[in-house]
């Protein structure tokens, strides 16, 4: 049967509507939270100090990172009991419009409310700083501009990537999931390291360890590849968070 | 409508499967009432019904829809009313907005009637609601979708008196010829009017019985009496104050009388051979 696209797009439209009115007060109270928190930390970092460098911006897109990570990892909040789960799986609507919907709003969404906790930081930093410490010479308030924008797109796909496995970390465990997803990924990390430095022994002293050249790669090739291998990530870690929201059962 | 042929289903390897060869059929048109003990897999039935869990063997069909796929059509044309469900802290009102639009045939009609005959109405915040209100209103709303199959976990529990009248005057007003409502209790008395069908169930899912509250009727007798001779001849004798409940083989000379539910649960349990010799599609599994 061929698919009706009209009536899937419909049927988005009302699943997303249904999942904003029914989840607006945690979603209104966490673009707050993040907002004010930023605020909050702008002011005070403005009232300590004239500082407008570049290490501000590093400090404020960590924290916002966190906060946007730790988002992420309530995606499938509501699926912690079982009658969330009930709810969520008899919804009326394709396991891709489900997670479509929460895709949109914890990682589309999510990733808008920092953008404008970020300014908001950045504009409470200036403004405080003007106020309490009378700067002779105007601050930098230009976070977004030509100077840094290089870097945007892979420390957003960097973020993206991250995020990406607290997506899927939120659909395997609903419950503490940002813990549990941080001790998983600490377990792969030392897996992988372990593995790799035992590798590199054992291919040092084999007789197939074969000496390869350096490669001399161009800044534009580590970038582009950097990017498609977080694209690869973001893309692998959906992926299975979708396939494991279409296997997931009741209990 | 509903037919489940070999079913299998157990929550761990390890332990004995809680579902094991079970067939069923649900006509349309039928209240069908599920009764069984504790832990005999009622809840899971329903679960597996409403495809939130995936069978280990067996095949579950409805409509041609195997439930466990969760088409967007099968969840257009199923409700399940969980003993304990969750509703988001919002007005009814929005809720009804934006949940009525996924059920086809969702009448904001019938969810006013049956609000009224719960003694509620639209302008209530679900988040102030008691835990019995929300069944209410959980429950009005569930049957104003009209989809096809009704799934509803002790309906009862948690409801007042007059909540308990209402509940059997709403679903008996929705029943039509193309709707199945499938209700697991141990609230017997609460529903035992509205059956048109009894199921009972035992763990392993043997069917002690699986017959239609008309074939109850011609085939057994109950009463309560304090003869001590009645007592004696009787199938079965549930001791009560004065005298006992007492079910005896249907016969001409008999009046019919109104199915005693809870009797009839206890002569299932204690006399299986009994229900089988009587009702040839009950069937007692090894």
């Amino acid at each position: 049967m061929r698919p009706d696209n009209n009536a899937a797009a419909s049927n988005f439209m009302l699943l997303l509507k249904k999942y904003v009115v029914e989840n607006k007060n945690r979603i209104l109270f966490g673009a707050a939270a993040l907002i004010g928190v930023m605020a909050l930390l702008g002011f005070l970092t403005g009232m300590l100090t004239t500082y407008s460098g570049k290490g501000i911006y590093i400090g404020f897109s960590m924290i916002l990172a966190v906060m946007g990570i730790a988002g992420a990892s309530q995606m499938f909040g509501e699926m912690k009991a079982r009658q969330g789960r009930i709810s969520t799986l008899m919804a009326p609507a394709t396991v891709t419009a489900k997670f479509m919907v929460r895709w949109c709003v914890w990682v589309v969404g999510s990733g808008i409310v920092l953008l404008v906790a970020f300014e908001v930081g950045d504009l409470m930093r200036v403004l405080s700083s003007y106020i309490f410490k009378h700067p002779s010479t105007p601050l930098q308030w230009d976070s977004f501009r030509t100077s840094v924008l290089y870097t945007i797109p892979m420390c957003g796909m960097i973020y993206l990537a991250v995020q990406s496995f607290f997506v899927l970390g939120a659909i395997l465990w609903p419950k503490l999931s940002f813990i549990k997803t941080i001790v998983a990924l600490w377990v792969m990390q030392t897996v992988t390291g372990v593995l790799a430095t035992v590798g590199l022994m054992l291919a040092e002293d084999s007789l197939l360890y074969v000496n390869i050249p350096a490669l001399n790669l161009d800044g534009d090739w580590i970038y582009w590849t950097g990017m498609g291998f977080m694209a690869l990530v973001c893309a692998v870690n959906w992926g299975l968070a979708w396939l494991r929201l279409k296997e997931d059962d009741v209990i | 409508m509903l037919t489940i042929d070999n079913l299998k289903f157990g929550y761990s390897r390890k332990h004995r499967p809680v579902i094991d060869r079970f067939d069923w059929q649900v006509a349309p048109g039928e209240i069908c009432g599920l009764l069984g003990p504790n832990g005999s897999g009622k809840s899971t039935l329903l679960y597996l019904i409403a495809g939130l869990l995936t069978p280990a063997s067996g095949v579950i069909d409805y409509k041609g829809m195997t439930p466990r796929q969760r088409q967007v059509e099968f969840l257009n044309d199923v409700f399940i009313v969980p003993e304990e469900f969750s509703l988001p802290s919002v007005g009814l009102e929005s809720y009804i907005n934006v949940n009525s639009r996924f059920y086809p045939r969702f009448s904001a009609r019938d969810l006013k009637t049956h609000l009224e005959i719960f003694g509620l109405t639209e302008d209530v915040h679900l988040g102030q609601l008691s835990m019995g209100q929300k069944k209410k209103v959980f429950m009005s709303f569930a049957l104003a979708c009209n989809t096809s199959l009704l799934l509803m976990d002790e309906p009862t529990n948690g409801l007042d008196i007059p909540g308990k009248r209402a509940f059997r005057q709403a679903v008996v007003r929705e029943m039509s010829d193309e709707r199945s409502i499938i209700i697991s209790t141990h609230q017997v008395h609460d529903v035992e009017r509205i059956l048109d069908h009894v199921t009972i169930i035992e763990p392993g899912s043997g069917v002690l019985l699986d017959a239609s509250m008309a074939e109850v009727s011609a085939g057994l007798r109950f009463s309560y009496t304090d003869s001590r001779e009645l007592i004696e001849s009787a199938l079965l004798a549930v001791a009560a104050p004065g005298g006992a409940n007492i079910v005896r083989m249907g016969s001409d000379d008999l009046p019919e009388t109104e199915v005693n539910l809870e009797t009839l649960f206890e002569l299932a349990q204690q006399r299986p051979d009994v229900i089988a010799s009587i009702f040839a599609k009950s069937k007692k599994r090894d």
